[in-house]
């Protein structure tokens, strides 16, 4: 027994060291956490980008994706968040990251972690049926001035409905929030016409739109798309809101040796630099981007000064 | 005299007659989450509260109907063995497991003490059993769909 | 047509056929593993689906989603655990069935309808999946709440004697179905501020402990019985003749047509899904057995071996799966959540569903709608194949080591769903749950229909509510909701008739 068990701990002595210096990180597979059920976009933008990035690893350390599902992401957040900092295990991290240990009591905070790099953003739109009698943004204010709309949103204290809080506040409009659970349910009473509009990322609505189900009034971004240049902006339709976005990225557990997060985020960036790989999101419904561990910091920043403000002020997550 | 060794034979009946302990059950269940919803807010409340409340109601109609002498009578001994038994090997196999004793061992003696309380005679045949589900299942679960388990805290234990 | 027949050369190249054929096979063994569900296998294979082929990866996929929906009634049957959700009723007569030594007979019965039931819901989706699609979109927030009070209303047909123990049941499953974020307000009730119960009770893992679990503690109390008692030693289950005998077939015609037929109405409703449509087909299923043959000479009570019992439920499965494709092929609308990894493949490989799919990538459309019908008919040999040999190793495995082997498969089942350790605890206490309900006599069908509709029933209400202004009756507006409508005074009838024929007798 000892004879087996001393060499391992050895080897194992020799690769906490080897890796403490981070020459060559990875040697082993590396686990890309999403904690989602398998299927949905941060799945699949993880896995487009599992694949590129598995092309310039080489040897044992690939990266693998572990679907860990549950409590609505926050059981797979804390598992990444309590696990070893040695950049063998990453989040595919999104923006719920910054609302859960607000409002739906994890146990982890934000501080926990460290972002390496921003691959995908999704502003929020307004999104109207096919058939609605709204053709603008501005119809669709003032229409909202004269009597509350119903406004489908994924859930309650979801950055959607949060997206929804933010327009009340810069327009003096009030909605009526109508909670649908599920993405199937939202298009079902959207494209059927069984509500006045939704509050969606631009990566789903894009599906629908190109369905012809929907129309997009504005987008919730600092300029327009290059896809959708005729999707005007909310500030260009009078509702002040800069960017209300979405974000999607990669983060490691604090602690994580700075040369692992480089590399890591050096490794993101030569996925996005590939063709195939941007094509392959474009098809998907996303659009790729990049941001590097500092840019990505700032739009988590960001991101948790608009919300924290909104949660404050409506009390989501305490008891009333 | 008789009327009253008679009257005690039929509260025992009572007493002990199963459906007395089911709407005893439903009773304490339904007013614990009755008095739980009370906590929620205003627009949460009213449907758990009144899901509650009926339970609370139906258990009472159960018991009622034990009065009236109604509803069947099931044993519940052999069961609660059965269950508590059965219970106490599974929380032992997921604690050890969960707790870095890896999937092997735990699931060799899981297997090795169902197998004794189901009525295998012969511990070396048990043992065999045993070894034969542990190393079948872990090939179908962990190797084959490669489903994770938590780390061991041994690294050698699989 | 020419589309069809586009689509039908996309298929019957031989790498394609290949794969369907193997999803058949995987899906069949793994629906037939309890826990083990065509989501986990999924998530195994897509990342080998990189690199395949679209037309491959997708053909495996149809091959496994059609055939593990049939493997679960395999495990139903043998030992009264559901290999998958979808076979949660099969498992009643089916499993009776078999303890009385005709377990051929009903596998033979739950792979023969559930082919039925397939083809004739991929004929349907052949034929019809553009112009079906719209009737998903009727479906708003006032007529989902009438269908869920359809779905509870079905519980009737499952309550035989004890009215008060089927109510109590079905509250037991609305309030469980009440742990989680409030769907209103987003409140967290009955949380006890643990992350895991912030969706609500782990749905595999409850579903695993509620029948696999409780399976377990009841083939151990029939031992300990046997034992006590001192009776012969258990002799083993007799398979039985796999022949179904004609005059069975033609008496199953009608279910087999019903079950269908409601399989295909409830699969492309988002939301609704797979669980609703076997307890309506069921219920349908029971009201006509219990006219035509209950109390006869040579029949069995319902719940205890009846033939429809098996063939409505396995009928209604499988016409879910492929019509559950006809929201989700021609408006991007997801009827489940396994349809709706079906997206996710379709993203992986360029491809996003609606009506462009079928302009842009036609032969990949079309090919998908055929591989259904062509699934369903490898199906059939298949599924016997796999029934010879799984099966009797099943049988093979004596009593008394069967309880372990149901017990670790039970656990891994809960556990996989997520990989984590939690799951474990709720399927060991839902087992121990369900245990207590089957001996206090009260009925597990109706918590489950209360768990499965509880959410829906209470958001679609409120909803409705918001929408109409507080307004009740628009449930019963039949000029603005008539599907509503029609469907609420569908409810009341099965509430009522009952009483009625009742008070006449």
């Amino acid at each position: 027994m000892k004879k087996l068990i001393v060499p391992i701990l050895v080897s194992g002595l020799i690769s906490a060291s080897v890796s403490a210096y981070a020459i060559d990180y990875p040697t082993k597979p590396i686990d890309l956490v999403v904690p989602f059920e398998p299927g949905g976009s941060v799945d699949t933008t993880s896995r487009i980008i599992a694949e590129t990035a598995n092309t310039y690893l080489t040897g044992k350390g690939k990266i693998s994706i572990v679907n860990r599902s549950g409590g609505g992401g926050i059981v797979g957040q804390t598992l990444v968040a309590k696990a070893k900092p040695d950049g063998y295990s990453i989040l595919a991290m999104t923006s719920s990251v910054i609302t859960n240990p607000l409002t739906k009591g994890a146990s982890y905070s934000i501080d926990d972690f460290e972002p390496i790099a921003l691959y995908n953003l999704d502003p929020e739109v307004i999104a109207v049926p096919k058939n609605s009698p709204f053709k603008t943004a501005e119809e669709f204010i003032s229409a909202a001035k004269e009597k509350r709309l119903n406004i489908v949103v994924a859930g309650i204290g979801t950055s959607h409905h949060m997206s929804g809080l933010a327009i009340e506040k810069v327009t003096g409009v009030k909605f009526n929030y109508i909670p649908t659970n599920g993405f199937g349910s939202q298009v079902q009473a959207i494209v059927g016409g069984h509500s006045d509009a939704v509050l969606w990322p631009l990566g789903e609505a894009v599906e629908q739109l190109g369905n012809d189900g929907i129309r997009i009034l504005a987008v919730a971004s600092e300029e327009r798309s290059n896809r959708f240049p005729d999707i005007p902006t909310f500030q260009e339709v009078g509702i002040n809101i800069p960017i209300w976005a979405t974000f999607r990225g990669w983060a490691v557990p604090k602690g994580t040796p700075k040369d692992v997060i480089a590399k890591l985020s050096a490794l993101m960036k030569q996925v996005y630099e590939t063709p195939a790989y941007v094509q392959k999101m474009k098809n998907s419904g996303f659009v790729a981007t990049y941001r590097d561990a500092a840019g990505f910091k700032f739009v988590i920043d960001n991101y948790a000064k608009l919300t924290s403000v909104i949660i404050n002020e409506e009390g989501f997550g305490k008891k009333k | 005299m008789n009327i009253n060794s008679h009257s005690r034979a039929e509260i025992r009946s009572i007493t002990s007659h199963s459906d007395t302990w089911t709407g005893l059950v439903l009773l304490t269940i339904g007013l614990t989450a009755a008095w739980l919803a009370n906590d929620f807010d205003t627009i949460s409340r009213p449907y758990p509260l009144a899901l509650g409340i009926i339970m609370a109601v139906l258990g009472l109609i159960i018991i009622t109907r034990v009065f009236l002498n109604k509803g069947n009578h099931t044993s519940f001994a052999l069961h609660s063995k059965v269950a508590v038994s059965a219970g106490t090997i599974i929380a032992l196999w997921i604690l050890a497991m969960t707790n870095g004793l890896g999937y092997i061992i735990p699931t060799f003696f899981m297997e090795v003490a169902f197998l004794l309380i189901c009525g295998f005679q012969k511990l070396y045949r048990a043992i065999i059993v045993a070894s034969l589900i542990s190393g079948i299942s872990y090939m179908i679960f962990i190797v084959g769909l490669g489903v994770r388990l938590p780390e061991p805290f041994l690294s050698w234990l699989l | 047509m020419d589309v069809i027949l586009l689509g039908f050369q996309t298929l019957v190249s031989p790498p394609v056929i290949l794969m369907l054929l193997l999803g058949v096979i995987a899906g069949m063994i793994v629906g037939s593993i309890p826990g083990i569900n065509d989501n986990i296998a999924f998530a195994v294979f897509i990342p080998f689906s990189f690199s395949m082929p679209a037309e491959q990866a997708l053909a495996l996929m149809v091959g496994v989603y059609c055939a593990a929906a049939t493997g679960g009634a395999i495990p139903a049957i043998m030992i009264k655990v559901p290999g998958t959700a979808s076979s949660l009723l099969t498992s009643i007569d089916g499993n009776a069935m078999a303890r009385k030594g005709f377990g051929g007979k009903a596998l033979s019965i739950a792979i023969t309808s559930s082919v039925i039931g397939g083809v004739i819901s991929s004929i349907v989706l052949l034929l019809f999946a553009p112009s079906l699609a719209k009737v998903a979109l009727q479906f708003g927030y006032v007529e989902n709440f009438a269908l869920a009070i359809l779905g509870l209303s079905s519980v009737v047909g499952l309550l035989k004697g004890n009215v008060i123990k089927g109510a109590v049941a079905a509250i037991i499953g609305l309030t469980v179905a009440n742990v989680g974020f409030s769907p209103v307000t987003g409140f967290p009730r009955y949380t006890f501020d643990n992350v895991n119960l912030i969706e609500g009770i782990p749905f595999v893992p409850m579903l695993v402990g509620l029948f696999g679990i409780a399976a377990m503690f009841e083939l151990m109390s029939d031992i300990f019985k046997e034992r006590h008692s001192r009776a012969e030693i258990s002799k083993p289950l007799k398979m039985g003749s796999l022949v179904l005998p004609k005059s069975l077939m033609r008496r199953l015609l009608p279910v087999w047509i019903s079950g269908s037929a409601i399989g295909n109405v409830i699969g492309m409703l988002p939301g609704a899904g797979m669980l609703m449509a076997i307890f309506l087909a069921y219920d349908q299923a029971a009201r006509r057995f219990s006219n035509r043959y209950e109390g006869k000479e040579g029949e069995s009570k319902w719940g205890e071996g009846a033939p429809e019992g098996i063939a409505a439920p396995e009928a209604a499965n499988n016409a879910v799966t492929a019509s559950s494709m006809v929201p989700l092929l021609s408006l991007g609308i997801p009827g489940n959540s396994t349809s709706a990894l079906f997206i996710g493949a379709l993203a992986i490989h360029g491809m996003v569903p609606g009506p462009l799919l079928f302009s842009q990538h036609g032969n990949i459309a079309w090919m998908i709608i055929v591989a259904f019908l062509v699934a369903n008919l490898f199906m059939w040999p298949v599924a016997f194949v796999v029934i010879k040999t799984v099966s009797k190793t099943i049988f093979a495995i004596p009593k008394e080591a069967m309880v372990g082997v149901i017990a670790i498969l039970c656990l891994m089942g809960a556990y996989s769903d997520g990989a984590n350790a939690f799951n474990m605890w709720v399927a060991i206490i839902s087992g121990i749950v369900a245990y207590a309900m089957r001996l206090a006599n009260i009925p597990l069908g109706p918590a489950i229909l209360g768990l499965v509709l509880g959410s829906q029933l209470e958001s679609s209400l409120n909803n409705s509510l918001t929408i109409s202004q507080g307004n009740w009756l628009v449930f019963f507006d039949f000029s603005n909701h008539p599907i509503s409508a029609v469907m609420m005074l569908v409810s009341i009838a099965l509430w009522c008739v009952p009483i009625i024929m009742r008070n006449r007798a």
